[in-house]
């Protein structure tokens, strides 16, 4: 049914800062209305890219703690491997389980909630990297808050998204994001062998092609 | 052409040959290198700050050939007093390492006292030599002459229980300004007995504390579940002792210890105040070397036998093992480390004892038997002028010093921190934030000056900020009024619509629920 809210017709670019605040409502309504904006979603995860390197490479010094904030070189590969991509394996798993455990929710529509769950962690991160700049060491502990603050709530809405894309109970979400994780670390795993075995099979078409090169060219 | 070859060599070519020899052996070879350790405990090779100028043997001194020395003191006057504890003689050299005095018999009341097991002297400032003697189980107290004025031996009083960590077997002894006696004992892991000058005992001082980690926790777990047979064969936790100490002009007493399993973090040196508190706690901190993994067990661990202290407040640590000395400026940061092992010139086989005179470091090998001399070099002359002029308030002047050592060793750390204080004294603040960054350590530098850089602008900025904020604050509230209302206007206008039009429209669409 479709449902007759106060912000119903609100524009899908205005939907999720409603979600933020209103979690359990914002996400059902997305799911029910089809309000997904995956733009909108696809811009988040462009900033998440920002925050890690944001928060790798242009940390204020006196906030700088780690070795690789203090050595100042970027990757961003593992920049995206952090941030997107584990992302991206993450909503695979979770489509994989919870389509088997007869989840409601379609592969778009987790992917958009996710990243919707995704903005404070996001948006809180960057404000406290720009904030760094500004404060000194002895109010590090106001960031440390701030970091908190969006870990948590980021935590909350994922599993409030999942609940209601789902259409689950509070356990069984639980379970389910149990079970995403080992398909996580099931894909990693995969991955890992998968490329190990073309390495393998490269460097072995490689050595025919040099012994065949030296033979005969 | 071979026979002229031949024959040119002989007749010409020897002596362009020999002088190189010569020259070769001549010259001393710099086998080993200076180095200190980077804010990421890399060990890195750092400029020479000390080199090993001379060392003077018994046989140099004209006093025939030192004999296993156990300890050296450099007196307030600049007089190195010698321990020849395999001769039973005390030698006394003066500041220009020439021999001052041998005193070959101690005697008590007549009779002839052996010094042979004496392995700690201090001299106090009115000319008295004490003396650890830990074979007798006794502190010596001797005059130049060789009377013993003095025997102090364990002291009877309440507080001193009799158990195996309240030993009284004199390793190493030192006397402060108000008399009294502080005493290391042999297997005592109490800390330093407290003797005052008429013999009474006043109390332990100082103790190290047994560290807390994962491994001990799990013995302690261990512990609860075993029998009363399986616990007596377990081993107890105590706290490692002073290996040695040395106390400063103003009375505070550093302390070492020989042991610990992770030397560059755990408190290794200690400086004391007088209530026997440690003051170096810095977390930046570091002591002893990095332990060496290559195998599973570390190859060597840094075990220090020696401290010293001289007049300006540096501090000079000697570990027996490796040979080296480790060298802490006057707030407790490592500055360089110099030394070895090996039976060249400033390598030690058995280094026992440091101290220092006029700003040379005195090192004394038990097995060479002789006593190696270091003199700063220009790299160190300069950064203990400039620490020593940034501490005494002389900004301006200690910056040039600290630029000298900068364009000197570019990885000098420690350096850019005192380029940056002498910047942020003069109030180039740019400056100083540039050079506490470069520093790499020094983020709580960086902070107090971005703190004043921002409470300056504010002051300077006051009405713009103020009316920013409230102006901002002004243009979010009438923004979001307006958002609502427009959204508020939309629904009504849908909801009429839906009413009005086709009521069913919302059903149908949303049906997959």
């Amino acid at each position: 049914m479709r449902r007759q809210g106060y912000y119903s017709n609100m524009s899908k670019y205005m939907y999720p800062f409603y979600i933020l605040l209103h979690p359990a409502d914002g996400f059902r309504e997305m799911k029910v209305n089809k309000k997904c904006s995956m733009s909108f979603a696809n811009g988040v995860l462009v900033l998440w890219v920002l925050f890690g390197i944001l928060d790798w490479g242009y940390v204020d010094f006196d906030f700088r703690v780690s070795y690789r904030q203090l050595e100042g070189k970027v990757n961003i590969f593992q920049v995206l491997l952090t941030s997107v991509v584990i992302f991206a394996i993450s909503v695979v798993s979770n489509w994989c389980f919870c389509t088997l455990m007869d989840g409601k929710g379609r592969l778009k529509e987790i992917w958009v909630a996710g990243a919707y769950a995704m903005m404070p962690y996001v948006l809180l991160g960057i404000l406290r990297v720009g904030l760094t700049h500004t404060m000194v060491s002895g109010e590090a502990v106001y960031l440390t808050y701030l970091d908190a603050i969006g870990l948590i709530w980021s935590a909350l809405l994922v599993f409030i998204g999942l609940m209601e894309i789902h259409d689950y109970s509070g356990p069984k979400t639980l379970v389910s994001l149990f079970l995403t994780l080992c398909g996580v670390l099931i894909i990693a795993f995969l991955v890992v062998l998968v490329s190990g075995l073309a390495t393998q099979i490269y460097s072995f078409f490689a050595t025919i092609f040099y012994e065949l090169k030296l033979r005969y060219l | 052409m071979e026979q002229f070859g031949k024959k040119g060599f002989w007749r010409r070519g020897w002596r362009p040959a020999a002088a190189a020899l010569i020259l070769t052996l001549l010259v001393p070879a710099r086998v080993h290198a200076d180095y200190r350790y980077d804010s990421f405990g890399n060990a890195i090779p750092s400029q020479y700050a000390y080199v090993a100028e001379t060392d003077y043997n018994g046989l140099q001194l004209g006093v025939g050939a030192f004999n296993g020395p156990t300890d050296l003191y450099v007196d307030r006057e600049g007089r190195i007093y010698i321990v020849d504890a395999g001769n039973d003689r005390v030698v006394i050299l003066n500041q220009d390492y020439e021999l001052y005095k041998v005193i070959d018999s101690f005697r008590l009341d007549g009779e002839a006292v052996s010094v042979k097991g004496v392995t700690g002297i201090f001299v106090h400032t009115d000319g008295l030599l004490y003396m650890a003697d830990k074979s007798q189980g006794r502190i010596l107290v001797a005059d130049e002459e060789g009377n013993v004025v003095r025997v102090i031996t364990r002291p009877e009083s309440n507080l001193l229980e009799e158990s195996s960590t309240t030993t009284f077997l004199p390793r190493k002894v030192l006397v402060d300004s108000r008399d009294i006696v502080y005493m290391l004992s042999e297997n005592s892991t109490q800390g330093a007995y407290m003797i005052d000058a008429s013999g009474s005992f006043l109390g332990f001082y100082g103790r190290n504390e047994v560290q807390l980690t994962w491994q001990r926790v799990y013995e302690l777990a261990k512990r609860r579940f075993a029998s009363e047979e399986q616990r007596s064969k377990m081993q107890n936790f105590i706290p490692v002792e002073f290996a040695n100490f040395d106390i400063d002009r103003e009375g505070f007493i550093y302390t070492v210890t020989a042991y610990s399993e992770s030397p560059m973090e755990d408190d290794m040196i200690k400086k004391l105040n007088p209530l026997g508190n440690n003051i170096y706690t810095d977390e930046s901190m570091t002591w002893g070397d990095m332990p060496d993994y290559s195998g599973e067990k570390p190859v060597y661990n840094t075990t220090y036998t020696d401290i010293a202290v001289d007049g300006d407040g540096f501090a000079y640590a000697l570990d027996a093992y490796s040979g080296r000395v480790f060298w802490f400026d006057n707030a407790g940061f490592q500055q360089a480390i110099f030394g070895g092992r090996g039976a060249y010139l400033g390598a030690f086989s058995s280094p026992v004892a440091v101290d220092t005179l006029n700003g040379d470091v005195l090192v004394l090998d038990g097995i060479k038997n002789n006593l190696t001399v270091f003199e700063p070099t220009y790299f160190g002359n300069l950064v203990r002028e400039a620490y020593l002029l940034l501490n005494q308030g002389f900004y301006g002047e200690s910056r040039e010093l600290f630029e000298e050592i900068v364009r000197m060793d570019a990885n000098y750390e420690w350096a850019y921190i005192g380029l940056g204080r002498a910047y942020y004294e003069d109030g180039d603040w740019e400056k100083a934030q540039e050079c506490f960054e470069r520093s790499k350590v020094a983020t709580g530098w960086y902070s107090e000056v971005k703190e004043d850089i921002r409470n300056q602008s504010m002051k300077a900025h006051f009405t713009g900020i103020f009316f920013g904020i409230l102006a901002a604050c002004a243009v979010l509230i009438i923004a979001s009024k307006l958002v609502a209302a427009y959204l508020k206007e939309q629904n009504e206008k849908a909801v009429a619509a839906e009413i009005g039009g086709d009521g069913g429209h919302g059903i149908e669409k949303g049906g997959d629920r």
